[in-house]
């Protein structure tokens, strides 16, 4: 009884990775004439900053008609995205697929969908041509132009003179790409500022504002900071109320609550990485390549430097971001 | 050799000689390490943790341990920012709320590992991807902002020059450790730690200590999560993300034992300190920041290393001590 039991459970499990195996083939062979379907593969799923993004691609979806999916881990797991990708691969009904990475982990998946004909988009890493096979197009803005805007308006907020700190949120491509570009922009325009070596923050706000405050009582000199993560405005301006000195600081992304520390003079500016236009726009790209218009491989955007003056474009984003959720 | 003897028994003695040499290197290193300023900064940055650390240093002597606190202390900043902001509850009960949150999932972590057999190390990471979970399911991944202004003035006010989390650290100490020390209450949880079955033969209802416990534990996880919202004035659903592993290291490091029946707050508020002077001062001097990270592990195996060496010292030089007389007095150390 007990090995018929086995047997028939071999037999269904066979059937069904065949079957699995058949569909995957079919949509690894090309979307389905019918399918209409575009995903958006992201880690960390849940991330504020990531979500404002995948409401972006999903507003992009449907001004253009078409179904989406938001396919992720919650945490940082992108062998656990990579399977689920997989998973929904097997389905059939893949038009088109966007995939926020930089990492080349990810290269199998986009190769074995581009081989199938699916179009893939990658927003917010600016890959080189090329080095991601399989791959239709990348579309962002180009963190090193964002680094040198940056040196440019905080050498000219701090009168070219002075140090500046630099602290990451993690070490990765981006970051340390940010942090370099910007060390060697003030060093060309402003070289009487001495640039720190760049430090980790994380993304615990106490360790942060902990690691900032002892940046600036090491170097008395230190009159400007760029964070080059979301939270930086955050830990900037908590370590400039433990310390009582008051400097130029500069930090990533326009959330509200990074939008009111500028406006409440707490923070000097944020850079606008422009993660609403790369995530809608990689729809619209996604819709280019599915209806065989030919898009380029490199779609650049500006990230603008936000400060006080400038904040109200934002908000408005914002709000669109609050309506969307709602819904 | 007396002065030797006695001070080899002080159970703090462990931590504390390596948290003076680190402070006196790094004040050498850079003169600024011991300005005012930076102390201030040091013990508003320990504060958060802190917190939960005298909680998981009653529950790891108690022979048990809770990985969800970290998670736990999001949930509950979550529910308290949620209910206040979206659900239009006043201040106190939002934060009474969050409170109960922490207490709930300590109750629960405390009921399913106690009562249910559950090992803890399991029960409690259930708990940590829940709670996690709940927070993210409340929120939808998305920052509650801005808080109540009557809360926001608590996280930036300035009392004694620190902070309200800080005062709260402060009292926590000496209340964890009184309590610990002097109290019937304590002394069942060094006996329950210690060997659960004499304390139990011995008429110790080690279950209802145990659960007492994690209780405590989720409520003061819930604070924590609570005043770091306030502080940051967002309800930041990132709250808490990997603190557990800080708070076990600062209380392993302030000398508890992963086995139970051993340690102080006192040890453990050392241990904290110990850890964060290691961040700070290694940022201060201006050491790269890779190898920070190296430096913070290597001191951490080190401080317990130079405590496991006193008390191999302290067992060689000591004279004959009887275990009960110990515990109550020094933290259970033998």
């Amino acid at each position: 009884m007990k090995k018929r039991w086995i047997g028939t459970v071999a037999l269904a499990a066979g059937l069904a990775l065949a079957a699995g195996c058949g569909s995957g083939d079919k949509s690894g062979g090309g979307a389905t004439p019918s399918a209409r379907k575009l995903y958006w593969v992201q880690w960390m799923k849940g991330h504020p900053v990531h979500q404002l993004t995948q409401i972006a691609f999903r507003e992009g979806c449907r001004k253009l008609g078409y179904a989406c999916e938001i396919v992720g881990t919650d945490g940082a797991d992108i062998a656990g995205t990579i399977a689920l990708a997989e998973q929904v691969l097997s389905k059939g009904d893949c038009a088109g697929m966007v995939v926020w990475t930089g990492n080349p982990a990810y290269n199998p998946l986009i190769a074995r969908l581009g081989k199938a004909g699916v179009p893939v988009m990658l927003p917010h890493f600016l890959m080189p041509e090329g080095s991601v096979p399989g791959a239709t197009g990348v579309i962002g803005c180009d963190p090193e132009d964002y680094a040198r805007e940056a040196a440019r308006e905080i050498g000219k907020a701090i009168g070219g003179k002075g140090a500046v700190a630099v602290t990451l949120g993690s070490f990765n491509t981006t970051e340390n790409s940010v942090a370099a570009a910007f060390a060697g922009a003030m060093k060309e325009l402003y070289p009487q500022v001495r640039v720190l070596p760049p430090t980790e923050e994380g993304f615990d706000a106490p360790k942060a504002i902990g690691k900032a405050v002892s940046l600036l009582q090491a170097n008395p000199d230190v009159v400007a900071a760029l964070s080059t993560t979301g939270g930086g405005p955050t830990t900037w301006a908590g370590a400039q109320k433990e310390t009582g000195r008051k400097i130029v600081a500069v930090g990533m992304d326009y959330t509200r609550v990074n939008l009111d520390l500028v406006q409440e003079g707490r923070v000097y500016a944020v850079i606008g990485q422009p993660l609403w236009e790369e995530s809608f726009g990689a729809a619209e790209l996604l819709d280019k390549a599915i209806r065989g218009e030919k898009t380029p491989w490199l779609t650049k955007l500006p990230a603008p430097f936000i400060t006080k003056d400038k904040i109200a474009p934002y908000t408005v984003i914002l709000d669109q971001v609050d309506a969307a959720l709602k819904k | 050799m007396k002065l030797l003897r006695r001070l080899i028994h002080v159970p703090e003695m462990g931590i504390l000689v390596p948290l003076v040499g680190l402070v006196l290197l790094f004040g050498l290193l850079n003169n600024a390490f011991l300005s005012g300023g930076s102390i201030v900064a040091m013990l508003r940055a320990v504060a958060f943790i802190g917190l939960i650390a005298v909680a998981q240093t009653w529950l790891m002597v108690a022979g048990e341990i809770d990985l969800s606190v970290g998670s736990v202390a999001g949930l509950s900043a979550i529910v308290a920012a949620w209910t206040m902001k979206v659900a239009g509850w006043p201040v106190e009960a939002g934060i009474a709320a969050g409170l109960a949150t922490g207490a709930l999932a300590g109750l629960i972590n405390g009921l399913v590992a106690v009562r249910l057999g559950v090992p803890a190390f399991i029960a409690t990471l259930g708990m940590l991807y829940a709670a996690r979970g709940a927070n993210y399911l409340i929120c939808q991944g998305n920052p509650i902002y801005p808080i109540p202004a009557t809360l926001r003035a608590v996280g930036s006010a300035e009392p004694f020059g620190v902070s309200w989390a800080f005062v709260a650290l402060v009292v926590a100490v000496i209340a964890g450790e009184f309590c610990l020390r002097k109290t019937v209450w304590g002394r069942c949880v060094y006996a329950t730690g210690g060997n659960r079955e004499v304390a139990r033969l011995a008429g110790i209802a080690t279950d209802r200590v145990k659960i007492s416990v994690y209780v405590l534990t989720g409520l003061l996880a819930a604070g924590a999560g609570i005043l770091l919202m306030a502080q940051l004035n967002v309800g930041q659903p990132e709250i808490g993300t990997g603190w557990e592993l800080d708070v076990i290291a600062s209380v392993v490091i302030g000398g508890v034992s992963l086995f139970g029946g051993v340690g102080t707050v006192i040890g453990t508020f050392l241990g904290l300190l110990t850890m964060q002077a290691v961040r700070s001062g290694l940022v201060m001097s201006g050491v790269n920041t890779h190898w920070q990270t190296v430096a913070v592990g290597v001191i951490m195996v080190v401080a317990v290393g130079f405590d496991l060496l006193r008390r191999r010292a302290k067992m060689t030089v000591g004279d004959t001590v009887s275990v009960n007389e110990v515990q109550p007095s020094d933290g259970g150390k033998t």
